[in-house]
């Protein structure tokens, strides 16, 4: 009688396990699995801090640019002046960009080989205070000694876009599974060849009940 | 003990009937709104269908648009729906948003109730009246919602935000066919459960024949689906589909230069509507232009173009349709009992087209998508369920009734008589204001352009050529003030 109390007991915690697991969103990823739980089918902090970080990584490894970078250093002793370019989100998902692109910039320059220039950006300059200190060339009131002179705002040597893109699809069992795609292209404007490129996925599958945002 | 029971169920009984016959008394309305709180309210205040506060119908479209905002119910869908419709004309995009995003929280909440077949928020059963239950989300409401955000967000100038927003529109219809299957599927489940329980609490007996016979008369729905045959012959546009929703993400895409997906997306809709609507020619010619500025290698195309979008009329109402119905509760005993299902009354349109003079050329806007249609397909598509329903509720009511007859005579009959009375109400809420069809035209930018109607200017517009424009003119009724805002694009 005891043991069948047991066993019942095990059947039932068991059952309940299940259900409350069985839709519960999760990565897929094969090296990580089981790492950590994504909280969404959208994207999160995690998601951002992780992909930023590998893109990185990838980035500092390459050549061209590490020969890039020893070149501009050899010539004029400075590192490589980066603008951020366009960032598209081409997902369901509304997120800041630019907490993505910080978190980039953020390493980059603490790799110490570039530069980021904040006196141009795609659609208008990043920080308007470059622009608005030389428009007070003549004016009487300004120490005109210390006002910046024409042409000396760095034209840069490269160019950062990106974009996140996704794609939903539907699993055998009904639920359904969201890609996340990280893309991300440095060109040297000059030439305007891109000189490194990097892709992160973050894969998610979870219920397919509703729509995943 | 066992008589205590019964007599302790007939005070109950009694009680409650009483309760819902007061309700009934001081007028339906009023009774029912305390218990299902969003029931039939929110209805357009100026309409002449629905109005029935007197006062209301001294309200401006404005003043009427402000007394929606000002409701501030966000617990109810229906009204985060028609307050986001009132923010958007007025032209607080953003509020509107804001308020559209409830919406898609609720339709979360009640897409993964209903999927994973529960109805958990809902403490009274499929059973009793629609009218009790929260408003639950539509397929062409939840992507309108989408779309009327991304329709905000291109106005408020959040070009980035749009995108998310157009993309949402477009997830939701390739999403909606299988939904809809799923959500069908789980509805029919509960309500067979639910006919089962309903008896067994009332203490009544139920065969599944008497079930069978009077669900499942030839007679009965033939008389059904006469009624419903003029409103059913249309030609639909494929599974779930909104053309108005995919031509406009196609434009939004043109317009911030991803020419490729201007290019899916109006050869989708293009693909939608060619055969059924008058504005296919606007679109094929819009897809070529798609084509061409890919084709250029371009990031800006260097020719371009103002687009006129007119949000024309009112959608649909809903309304009642009463039919007596044969009940097959014993096998050589008819019975009648009348039923109300809800139909849908079209509206008019403000103006049959708009027209747009550019010096001296003219053109007209086209209609490339009808939400008359959109909502008539859906409306079809969840009719069966709807009357399977509604013939359930009478059944499960009509044996409830026969069997307190049978055990408490008078008493009894006058519990169900009133138990029934407020049963028998179909679902007649909608998200009326929705515009009845969508219009567009095409014109090079450069100079004035001059919107007109009914013989009159309603707007001029300068425009410069290097410049596109996008215009959105809402017009609810024939001689109201126009709605027009603009979205300009470098």
């Amino acid at each position: 009688m005891m043991k069948k109390g047991w066993i019942t007991l095990a059947l039932v915690s068991l059952m309940g396990l299940y259900t409350g697991c069985a839709n519960q969103p999760h990565y897929i990823d094969p090296e990580k699995e089981g790492t950590s739980t994504p909280v969404t089918m959208g994207l999160d902090y995690e998601d951002f801090q992780r992909s930023a970080i590998k893109l990185v990584d990838s980035m500092l490894r390459s050549k061209y640019l590490d020969r890039m970078y020893r070149m501009k250093m050899k010539k004029e002793g400075k590192p490589l002046i980066l603008m951020i370019s366009d960032f598209v989100n081409d997902t369901t998902q509304r997120v800041d960009i630019d907490q993505l692109v910080k978190r980039i910039r953020i390493s980059l320059l603490d790799s110490g080989k570039f530069i980021i220039t904040t006196a141009l950006r795609a659609g208008g300059a990043e920080d308007s205070a470059t622009y608005e200190l030389r428009k007070l060339r003549g004016n009487a009131e300004f120490k005109q000694s210390r006002i910046a002179k024409k042409g000396t705002i760095e034209t840069p040597d490269l160019s950062l876009s990106g974009k996140i893109i996704q794609r939903v699809s539907k699993l055998s069992n009904g639920d359904q599974r969201v890609d996340y795609y990280f893309q991300m292209s440095l060109t040297d404007v000059s030439s305007g060849l891109a000189f490194w490129e990097g892709e992160e996925v973050v894969s998610k599958a979870g219920s397919g009940k509703s729509a995943p945002w | 003990m066992k008589i205590d029971l019964r007599i302790m169920r007939v005070v109950l009984l009694c009680t409650a009937g009483l309760l819902l016959f007061s309700g009934c008394a001081a007028g339906l309305k009023n009774g029912v709104k305390t218990l299902g709180r969003s029931f039939r309210s929110h209805q357009p205040a100026r309409s002449d269908t629905n109005a029935t506060d007197a006062n209301a119908t001294q309200l401006t479209p404005h003043e009427a648009r402000l007394k929606i905002l000002d409701e501030n119910d966000t617990q109810d869908l229906l009204w985060t729906y028609k307050a986001g419709a009132a923010a958007m004309d007025e032209k607080l995009f953003l509020r509107s948003t804001e308020i559209f995003d409830i919406s898609e929280q609720l339709i979360k909440k009640y897409d993964e109730q209903i999927l994973a077949g529960k109805f958990a928020a809902s403490v009274v059963s499929l059973l009793t009246n629609d009218n009790f239950l929260d408003y639950t989300p539509r397929i062409y409401e939840k992507i309108m919602v989408n779309t009327y955000k991304g329709i905000d967000f291109m106005l408020a100038g959040r070009f980035a935000d749009a995108r998310v927003e157009f993309n949402r529109a477009m997830v939701r219809q390739d999403r909606a066919k299988e939904f809809f299957a799923k959500e069908i599927e789980q509805t029919k489940k509960k309500i067979k459960k639910e006919q089962k329980e309903e008896l067994k609490k009332k203490g009544a007996k139920g065969s599944r024949k008497q079930y069978k016979k009077t669900l499942r008369n030839k007679k009965t729905l033939g008389m059904i689906e006469k009624r419903y045959s003029n409103l059913f012959a249309f030609k639909p546009y494929r599974d779930f589909v909104n053309p108005f929703s995919t031509y406009m993400a196609g434009l939004y895409f043109y317009n911030v230069h991803d020419y490729r997906k201007a290019e899916e997306r109006w050869k989708e809709a293009y693909g939608m509507i060619r055969k059924l609507e008058k504005g296919a020619g606007i679109v094929r010619r819009d897809l070529r232009l798609a084509v061409a500025a890919k084709r250029s290698g371009r990031k800006h195309y260097p020719r371009h173009y103002t687009w006129v979008v007119f949000l024309n009329g009112e959608g649909p109402v809903k309304k009642d349709l009463i039919f007596n119905i044969p009940l097959f509760l014993v096998s050589s005993n008819i019975a009648y009992a009348r039923i109300a299902l809800p139909t849908l009354k079209m509206r008019q349109r403000a103006y049959p087209d708009l027209e747009i003079r550019k010096g001296k050329r003219r053109y007209k806007t086209g209609r490339i998508a009808s939400m008359d249609r959109i909502i008539k397909a859906e409306f079809k598509k969840r009719f069966d369920l709807v009357v399977t329903r509604a013939l359930a509720r009478t059944v499960t009511q009509a044996i409830i009734q026969k069997q307190l007859q049978d055990h408490f005579g008078i008493f009894g009959t006058l519990v169900g008589a009133a138990y029934q009375a407020v049963m028998n109400q179909a679902d007649i809420r909608i998200w009326d204001s929705l515009p009845k069809d969508f219009q567009v035209a095409r014109v090079r930018s450069g100079g004035k352009i001059a919107i007109r109607a009914g013989g009159k200017t309603l707007y001029t517009l300068k425009t410069s050529r290097r410049r596109n424009y996008v215009v959105l003119v809402r017009i609810a009724e024939k001689g109201d003030q126009p709605i027009i805002s603009v979205a300009e694009f470098k």
